[in-house]
């Protein structure tokens, strides 16, 4: 895991490279932040196999978007986060995912309603996923929705049939909840 | 509106927290990032969200790193052959297009050369252009003009044939009207069939012709051959093809003593078929 510093300096160097279509941003991408990432495809897709089919595409997408990002709109982090979320919805949508993947047979429904990973060999030693697995079941909720489905916070108060304040302050004591035991 | 508030208020709304997860709308993501890049203590709690955010993530992958970069690196390479080439053909096509329309004069382009080249190739590309279309125009008169030669020899062809056809039929009338001359009436010999004809012969012209008949249609293979016996020998003496032409006017030595009508088959024949014999009548002069 980089320190906050690392990853800064690093997302200064990705877009230097973009602007001068070095792919060498690529490397960088994988080097620092595959892990975050293909963790949150891994989260939508369920298996290693189809989280590097999106992994990879996600990649290609990145390249070949690289002249859209503006460090002026937003942190490279979540433009990266978008496009691998997306890349990956789409592929639970796909006719080869659909008539690959049985939920039935290994996958159970969490408590927001989406089918997760009955036996998961891939938790961190450090215990991160623990962490989130004792937060308070509504702060759960909001962080799968918002953070590894791309609800909007309309969307999310939409479906949580809660007031568009009450999702904020979920949201904020969610991650400040993971931001304290992770010493942040 | 999260403009209206300070940064403590901001740091708690929880707005911060879904600019990192990229769940703002664009325009509020825009100007939070705004805020965010001047005010430091807003840049070290989104960068300590964003830390947040990693970790658990992290905490989803698979223990093993994905080795994919070099399928992505191929990935792109194709890609990016592929586009040049597409690039290349569509380079190409223009080319050719703009060859074509030169008529195969290569044109450089406006960097590489002065401008009064460019200017001469211009009014080269317009000269031979208008020469291409007087050319195509040249070439289209010529055929229109081909087609009506054509038709004017077709069209002297006929009129000589009818120039010819007239010419007989003007003998023809002037040997009738002839004062000079037999009349020779031929009578049936066919039982029952009321057939008969007109000859005229001159004697001083030689001339013979049928003028007048009264006989059956024949079928397409047939025609009535008029024959002059002379000396007591058949000489054909012209064809009826038709009923309603005009007989031939035929010019034949001698003098005959009868002439006969036999039908026989079509274009005629050397000896006259007896048994096929319509009309005779006997010169009595």
């Amino acid at each position: 895991m980089a320190s906050s510093q690392e990853i800064t300096n690093v997302e200064k160097d990705i877009v230097a490279l973009f602007r001068r279509k070095d792919s060498q941003a690529l490397q960088l991408i994988d080097q620092y932040y595959q892990r975050a990432l293909v963790g949150v495809i891994m989260r939508i897709v369920k298996t290693e196999a189809f989280a590097q089919d999106v992994w990879q595409e996600s990649l290609v997408k990145i390249w070949k978007n690289s002249h859209t990002y503006d460090p002026e709109k937003g942190r490279l982090f979540t433009w990266l986060l978008n496009i691998c979320r997306r890349t990956a919805i789409d592929k639970t949508r796909s006719k080869v995912y659909k008539e690959s993947f049985n939920v039935g047979e290994s996958m159970t429904i969490s408590d927001t309603g989406n089918p997760v990973p009955s036996e998961s060999p891939y938790i961190d030693g450090i215990g991160v996923r623990e962490m989130v697995k004792k937060l308070d079941p509504k702060y759960q909720e909001v962080i799968e929705l918002a953070y590894f489905l791309g609800y909007s916070h309309q969307e999310m108060a939409q479906k949580l049939d809660l007031p568009l304040g009450t999702v904020k302050t979920r949201i904020r004591k969610a991650i400040k909840e993971l931001r304290v035991w992770m010493g942040k | 509106m999260d403009g209206q508030m300070n940064v403590e208020e901001l740091m708690e709304s929880g707005v911060l927290e879904l600019y990192v997860l990229g769940t703002l709308p664009e325009e509020e993501a825009r100007h939070i990032h705004q805020q965010v890049t001047n005010d430091e203590r807003l840049r070290q709690e989104v960068e300590a969200i964003e830390a947040t955010l990693i970790q658990t993530g992290e905490s989803h992958a698979p223990a093993k790193r994905l080795d994919v970069m070099d399928s992505v690196m191929n990935a792109i390479a194709t890609e990016e052959e592929t586009q040049t080439e597409n690039q290349e053909v569509e380079e190409e096509k223009e080319t050719a297009s703009i060859v074509s329309m030169a008529s195969e004069v290569s044109l450089p382009t406006k960097s590489m050369v002065p401008s009064w080249m460019l200017a001469a190739a211009i009014v080269l590309i317009v000269s031979l252009s208008g020469n291409i279309y007087f050319y195509m125009q040249w070439q289209s008169t010529d055929a229109q003009y081909t087609d009506l030669l054509s038709q004017s020899e077709t069209f002297a062809q006929q009129n000589q044939t009818l120039q010819t056809k007239v010419d007989e039929q003007s003998d023809w009338i002037a040997h009738l009207n002839d004062s000079q001359g037999e009349n020779v009436k031929l009578k049936s010999t066919v039982d029952g069939k009321p057939f008969e004809a007109w000859v005229k012969w001159n004697p001083q012209t030689q001339q013979i012709s049928l003028y007048q008949w009264q006989l059956e249609n024949l079928s397409e293979e047939q025609v009535y051959q008029l024959w002059a016996i002379i000396d007591g020998q058949p000489v054909s003496a012209g064809l009826l093809t038709d009923l309603a032409s005009v007989p031939t006017l035929t010019q034949i030595a001698g003098k005959p003593a009868a002439f006969a009508i036999t039908i026989e088959p079509t274009g005629g024949s050397e000896a006259p078929t007896l048994s096929q014999m319509v009309v005779m009548g006997d010169v009595t002069v």
